[in-house]
């Protein structure tokens, strides 16, 4: 081990002596330590209570630390049949896309999975699964994103299908255009030339789930003048913002179709032919981007382990930090609400003392705790930085102790 | 006699009937109705509704209870989940003609939390929707209006929920274990499971020998009529295009669920096949829960490699070739 990891690991046992994990049931969760080569190391291990894991957290330190969403009869049997599922909360893992940030991740892709986290629960969660935000734990993921955990019973016993079927509701997967639209347009003969008539039913801002929703983005983007964001030509754009009442009006309106299903005359948004391409595009915008992968889906695989709330990132020095408010405290400091969560300024838990450093790589400039944006800092440099910031930097690799 | 319990003979109250109403038959009489029920639930996948005589509805009732002791008899699996399905689809045929106020009644026996909103339309709980939601297309949740953690449904629709919610209760083996079977009733249910449609080509003398136990495992449940995961399906999909079986016989293997359906599991192979996936290992297996304890792959308490390396030094056959 290296003087900075033997370092790391002293920080990390004194930030664990006074530590309790935010987290319920812990007898029943299986959990896995990370070493400094991988992030889950050991695996299939268990604790009778909260005190009990913080003791052994105390004592190895482990840079990672994960559980399970899964409740177990048996956490520690192997293997995973053995253990006897009883039940899972429905977790989200959201993560910010790769960008030249790297691996110093930059305050504008934490704004952009920040603002995704609240759509996830404020379009998805609330107004259509009506999951109250009593019942979910929103926490930082210590690295380049946020985990949603919805620990209510209702959702203990979703099947893998289950699950599943929410992620593709969510992500949009299972969204065809071809159910949000209809295309009545017909050729008529008028004056010896044949001309388009165009017709087109949508959805009603009142409807439900995936249909409201298409409908009520289209208007929140109107009013925010962001059309551009679904590929409307300026000008067009700009008529529909000068109008923005009228189009209103038109996604409140019934309109009864031939079928006798009941829509929205889309048409009288006037774009003619392009709206399949448009619904297109809206779908896009209005969905959140949850990966279905099969090999890391931690909402459909129950049996994946997830960061610990709470638990320090040995990538990054940070706690996962709790970040919805339900009266929970770190260390007596009050849990940021996740709307004005700020990785680099409320996850950092170590001192401001100084402490002198080598940087082995170079370093952009990054935005500390106080608020400000750090140095740029050459390789080689010897800087002097606060305690926490120096342990960032460690955990990133690039400083040493000098 | 009111008929309303011969069409639902699932709901808890046709017990009391049969309880009833058994002295006045001859066992006889019972167990050839019962016969005929359930050849024509396994043959056909359908059973013939109700006669409208005392009599007819008497025995009609004797006959499922019967049945079900049969199916528990038989313990075959393939063999409750076909005439669970087959008797779903009578049940819906009646459902069809009741009152608003007894389709909701019955939904609520079976634990389906259906209520009644203005205008015709029904609410079903979000998370009903999702424990009983029936398979075809039209069902999957991002085409339905879902607001507040309720989904609104049709009348038709709401029928349709009561009726998978139903064949759901009639899918589960009861299992008892120190009960004494009847011959008669045994030979009934091999007379019934002999019924049971076959695929062309039988998958025994291959699945034996050359595969591993996971995937003989995930076979063997998915001939069963048991729910596989998406993450088995998807495991047992690379593995058998992996092993270098021709689509036709790969097909079979499939053609033993009851839920086959050629086009949708020919599509799925394709893609598995165009994809290039690699099959997972079987540590990753493992975490998957979809291991097997009496595995070849285990090696001092780990897992090494993966089912198709697995499955040739098991039988030293080179037909299977783990793709580069
Ligand atoms: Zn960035």
């Amino acid at each position: 081990m290296s003087k900075e990891q033997e370092y790391l690991g002293k920080c990390f046992s004194q930030y664990y002596a006074k530590w309790q994990p935010p987290i319920s049931h812990v007898e029943r969760r299986e959990f896995g330590f990370g070493n400094w080569q991988t992030k889950i190391a050991f695996r299939h291990l268990s604790f009778p209570n909260s005190g009990a894991l913080s003791a052994r957290l105390m004592r190895d330190a482990p840079p990672y630390v994960s559980y399970s969403a899964a409740y177990y009869e048996f956490p520690d049997a192997r293997p995973m049949p053995n253990k006897n599922w009883k039940g899972a909360d429905l977790i989200f893992d959201l993560d910010a896309p790769a960008h030249t940030c790297g691996k110093f991740t930059c305050v504008e892709c934490m704004g952009k999975i920040r603002g995704e986290t609240i759509r996830l629960i404020e379009d998805f969660l609330v107004p259509d699964f009506g999951i109250s935000k009593d019942e979910m734990i929103v926490n930082f993921s210590g690295s380049r994103g946020f985990h949603v955990h919805v620990t209510s019973e209702s959702v203990h016993n979703l099947r893998r299908e289950e699950r599943r079927e929410i992620v593709e509701y969510i992500n949009a997967a299972s969204v065809s255009v071809k159910t949000l639209l209809h295309d009545d347009s017909r050729f008529i003969k008028e004056d010896e030339t044949r001309k388009k008539v165009y017709k087109f039913y949508g959805p009603l801002v009142t409807d439900g789930g995936w249909r409201g929703k298409i409908a009520k983005r289209f208007l929140q983007l109107v009013r925010e003048k962001k059309l551009h964001e679904i590929g409307i030509p300026k000008k067009k754009a700009q008529e529909l913002y000068d109008n923005y009442g009228e189009v209103e009006n038109t996604l409140k309106a019934p309109v009864k179709r031939m079928d006798g299903g009941v829509w929205a005359n889309w048409t009288r948004i006037g774009l003619s032919g392009v709206y399949g391409k448009m619904f297109e595009a809206l779908v896009e915008n209005t969905k959140v981007a949850i990966s279905a992968d099969m090999d890391s889906n931690v909402t459909f695989d129950t049996s994946k382990l997830l960061r610990l709330p709470d638990s320090i990132h040995g990538g990054s020095g940070f706690a996962a930090r709790l970040c919805n408010d339900k009266g929970h405290t770190l260390f007596g400091k009050p849990t940021p609400k996740i709307e004005e969560f700020e990785p680099h300024v409320h996850a950092p838990v170590f001192s401001d003392e100084p402490l002198k450093m080598k940087i082995i790589e170079e370093v952009p400039s990054v935005l500390l705790r106080s608020g400000q944006m750090s140095e740029k800092y050459a390789k080689d440099a010897l800087i002097e930085v606060p305690h926490y910031f120096g342990i960032y930097l460690m955990c990133k690799g690039a400083a040493i102790l000098a | 006699m009111d008929p309303f319990y011969s069409h639902y003979p699932f709901l808890e109250g046709a017990k009391e009937i049969v309880k009833e109403i058994t002295p006045h038959y001859t066992q006889d009489e019972i167990l050839d109705k019962a016969q005929d029920r359930l050849e024509s639930a396994v043959g056909k996948g359908e059973v013939p509704t109700v006669g409208t005589t005392a009599r007819g509805i008497e025995l009609d009732l004797l006959s499922y209870a019967a049945a079900r002791m049969v199916l528990v008899a038989a313990k075959n699996k393939a063999m409750c989940a076909r005439v669970a399905a087959a008797e779903g689809r009578r049940a819906q045929k009646y459902l069809q003609q009741e009152s608003d106020e007894k389709l909701l009644s019955i939904a609520k026996e079976l634990e389906l939390g259906l209520t009644k909103e203005s205008g015709g339309f029904f609410a079903l709980p979000f998370f009903d929707y999702l424990r009983f939601k029936p398979r075809e297309e039209e069902f999957k949740l991002s085409a339905k209006p879902i607001a507040g953690g309720v989904v609104t449904l049709s009348r038709k629709e709401a029928e349709r929920f009561v009726q998978e919610a139903a064949r759901m209760k009639m899918d589960v083996l009861v299992h008892v274990s120190d009960m004494k079977f009847s011959p008669q009733i045994l030979e009934i249910g091999k007379k019934a499971i002999a019924l049971l449609p076959k695929a062309s080509a039988p998958i025994e003398n291959i699945a034996k020998t050359d595969f591993p136990p996971c995937m003989c495992r995930i076979i063997e449940d998915m001939k069963n009529g048991e729910h596989i995961g998406h993450q088995a399906r998807w495991a047992l999909g690379v593995y058998l295009v992996r092993s270098g079986m021709k689509m036709e016989e790969i097909l079979s293997i499939y053609a033993e669920s009851p839920e086959y359906n050629e086009n949708t599991t020919k599509y799925q192979l394709e893609y598995l096949k165009n994809k290039e996936y690699s099959m997972p290992s079987c540590a990753t297996m493992d975490t998957y829960g979809l291991a097997q304890n009496n595995c070849p792959c285990l090696y001092g308490g780990a897992r090494k490699g993966t089912p198709v390396t697995n499955s040739r030094r098991r039988t030293g056959i080179t037909r299977i070739e783990e793709k580069k």
